[in-house]
């Protein structure tokens, strides 16, 4: 039976890199659900595994073994261009290094998953202007990432990632180049997102951070417990 | 707003004015490629079409035979003198060849009119259907006629050049010296249509500067017997006959010759043929030429594509981590590449019209400019960029979209 309200179902993820000399077990046996409207953290030491993690729940890349299911779908199945939908209308990812394109204006930037999940341009200055103001950004619309300060490129990065109200909402590190204040204002958006209805998870080494998640795992050595 | 398309365009022009040398550097070989193709294109359709405009003007029905001088070698080698065309040939070809419509005898008189420094016409002593055969029309007065020939009549028809020479001198009714006879004017021809004065593979009289007189007025004012014939033109009765007749003249003078060669069989529609399959050769070379700078053109853009790829690996990650699938980042360096190279084909194409109507200028031709060469060349710009663009893009888009993203 699939439980409707389990969003993403992952069970026993394992993530190998093979490099030149030896083998990198990045994650072994890692399972985990999140329900629609969740609120996680996944704290750890760095090169405990975290973004491998993440870069699987988040459809980016695949597990060397054990399966990924999302909304109901196995993603194993999913072709590339399925794939690519599902991370564009579905999910949106928040960088610790932002990943803005500097070439395109802060505008651009958050409406281009609009393109990519629908084709078409239609509405999308609107929704991105939408976005960009509930971030409080709607006077940098015209800006280029590059004339942005840390704290504001982060939120033009989350505007981005929420433009199609996906259903996920992944964040490795979001305020690990941030300082503290701006940190938390970043955290805040991340509440009005989990409450506008999409379900977040934050991988994080910050505790402080992981206090604002409802559900916190711990990953060390690519093993994974819910502390409870 | 707009379609993906344009949005693809708007990226990509971006991307380019962002390395506006570099971008303008790699569409040299493409600008070079296209200007020779229009180039070639409209020089190969100007000199054609005057070419054949040369050749028409000979008349696409005649068969013209040319006396020619024998060599001393070539006497020597036959053993006899040649006895050059004569009436007896007119006869004999009268008689047996077939579907022939007229033929018409010639001969050129030398020096027998001057005209100060720089106006020798030639005299031509033929017979009426001369302008038929030739299209020759009458600006004012009139041809030759038959009656003329039969009465030895002392008239001459002269052409534009020659009257303009004469001025008050030269009108109808007016009388010409020709060696020391008076000749009346009769007629003026009407300047021919002007085919130019480059070379071709045919020499051409020019019909403004000669003067016309019947062939038995010759004969009888120089009391000399009609002797050679500088030319004899055969006309077939229609197009598809030519080419028996021109069997059957050649046949028939080579029998009556004894094989001397002292006579040039010259068939304009063949010449025509001639003319395309020279003109084919001209073009496949000129078609390597532009080959060439295309493929370096090519090459030229890939290099540069490949290096913007490299560069924008990151750009590449973090595209597809926000839903870009495989197809969208190979179309999106598709779509560089092809407008980097329609851009080169624009300038090319704009060099290219520009150095036509130069030459066009300098080669004393209308210039020629074909729709479907400035589509081809356009075609042909897109089609290199493209291909060009194929690899480059082929890797952006089977690029891991993790390793991707943490390049920098």
């Amino acid at each position: 039976m699939i439980d409707t309200d389990i969003l993403l179902q992952a069970e026993h993820l394992s993530r190998e890199f093979s490099g030149p000399a030896s083998t990198v077990h990045a994650l072994r046996d890692v399972s985990i659900e999140i329900r629609r409207r969740d609120f996680v953290a996944v704290t750890g030491p760095s090169g405990a595994g975290k973004s491998t993690l993440l870069h699987l729940l988040g459809c980016l890349d695949r597990p060397t073994s054990g399966r990924v299911r999302f909304d109901g779908q196995d993603i194993a199945l999913l072709s590339d261009p399925e794939l690519s939908r599902l991370r564009a209308a579905r999910i949106g990812f928040v960088f610790q290094t932002f990943h803005l394109l500097n070439t395109s204006t802060v505008l651009e930037n958050v409406a281009l998953p609009v393109f990519y999940a629908r084709r078409s341009l239609e509405g999308a200055v609107q929704l991105a202007s939408e976005a960009l103001r509930r971030v409080g950004l709607a006077d940098r619309a015209d800006h280029l990432p590059s004339r942005l300060s840390g704290g504001e490129m982060q939120r033009a990065a989350v505007a981005r990632a929420v433009i199609n109200d996906p259903l996920l909402v992944l964040a490795d590190e979001p305020t690990g180049n941030l300082d503290t204040a701006t940190g938390e204002s970043i955290m805040s958006l991340f509440h009005e997102i989990n409450r506008r209805g999409s379900a977040i998870v934050i991988v994080t080494h910050n505790p402080e951070i992981a206090a604002h998640a409802i559900r916190r795992f711990d990953l060390r050595d690519g093993a994974m417990r819910e502390l409870t | 707003m707009d379609s993906p398309w344009r949005q693809l365009l708007r990226n990509a022009r971006r991307s380019l004015l962002q390395q506006r040398l570099r971008s303008a550097l790699s569409t040299l070989g493409v600008v070079f490629g296209i200007v020779s193709i229009v180039t070639m294109v409209s020089l190969g359709e100007g000199a054609k079409q005057k070419a054949i405009a040369q050749i028409e003007q000979l008349g696409v029905q005649n068969i013209i035979v040319r006396s020619a001088r024998l060599t001393e070698e070539q006497t020597i080698a036959v053993g006899r003198t040649s006895t050059g065309l004569s009436a007896g040939d007119v006869g004999a070809l009268q008689a047996a060849v077939p579907r022939c419509d007229r033929i018409v005898a010639v001969r050129e008189v030398e020096s027998a009119v001057s005209l100060g420094k720089d106006l020798h016409p030639d005299v031509l002593a033929t017979t009426a259907d001369y302008a038929a055969v030739n299209g020759l029309v009458t600006e004012s007065g009139r041809f030759l006629c038959d009656l003329d020939d039969a009465s030895r009549a002392p008239v001459c028809v002269i052409g534009r050049a020659v009257a303009e020479h004469l001025g008050g001198q030269g009108g109808v009714g007016r009388s010409l010296k020709i060696g020391n006879a008076m000749f009346t004017i009769v007629g003026i021809l009407r300047a021919p249509a002007a085919a130019g004065d480059g070379e071709t593979s045919v020499t051409l009289r020019d019909l403004g500067s000669v003067v016309v007189i019947p062939l038995s007025t010759l004969g009888a004012l120089t009391n000399l017997q009609l002797g050679r014939l500088t030319e004899i033109i055969v006309r077939a009765k229609e197009m598809p006959s030519v080419e028996a007749a021109a069997e059957a003249v050649t046949a028939i003078l080579s029998r009556r010759h004894r094989g001397v060669a002292d006579y040039q069989v010259v068939v304009p529609i063949e010449l025509i043929a001639k003319e395309e399959q020279a003109r084919g050769n001209l073009n496949m070379l000129l078609v390597s030429i532009a080959m060439v700078s295309l493929l370096v053109g090519g090459i030229g853009i890939m290099n540069v594509m490949l290096a913007s790829v490299s560069e924008r690996t990151h750009e590449i990650g973090v595209r597809r981590a926000i839903g870009a699938n495989r197809r969208d980042i190979a179309l999106q360096f598709l779509a560089e590449s092809s407008l980097i190279s329609l851009v080169g084909g624009l300038v090319g194409l704009a060099a290219g019209l520009l150095l036509v109507v130069v030459l066009s200028m300098f080669g004393g031709w209308a210039p020629v400019v074909e729709i479907w060469s400035i589509a081809l060349a356009l075609v042909v710009a897109v089609v290199v960029g493209g291909l060009a663009g194929l690899y480059p893009a082929l890797r952006a888009s089977r690029m891991d979209p993790l390793e991707a993203l943490r390049h920098t």
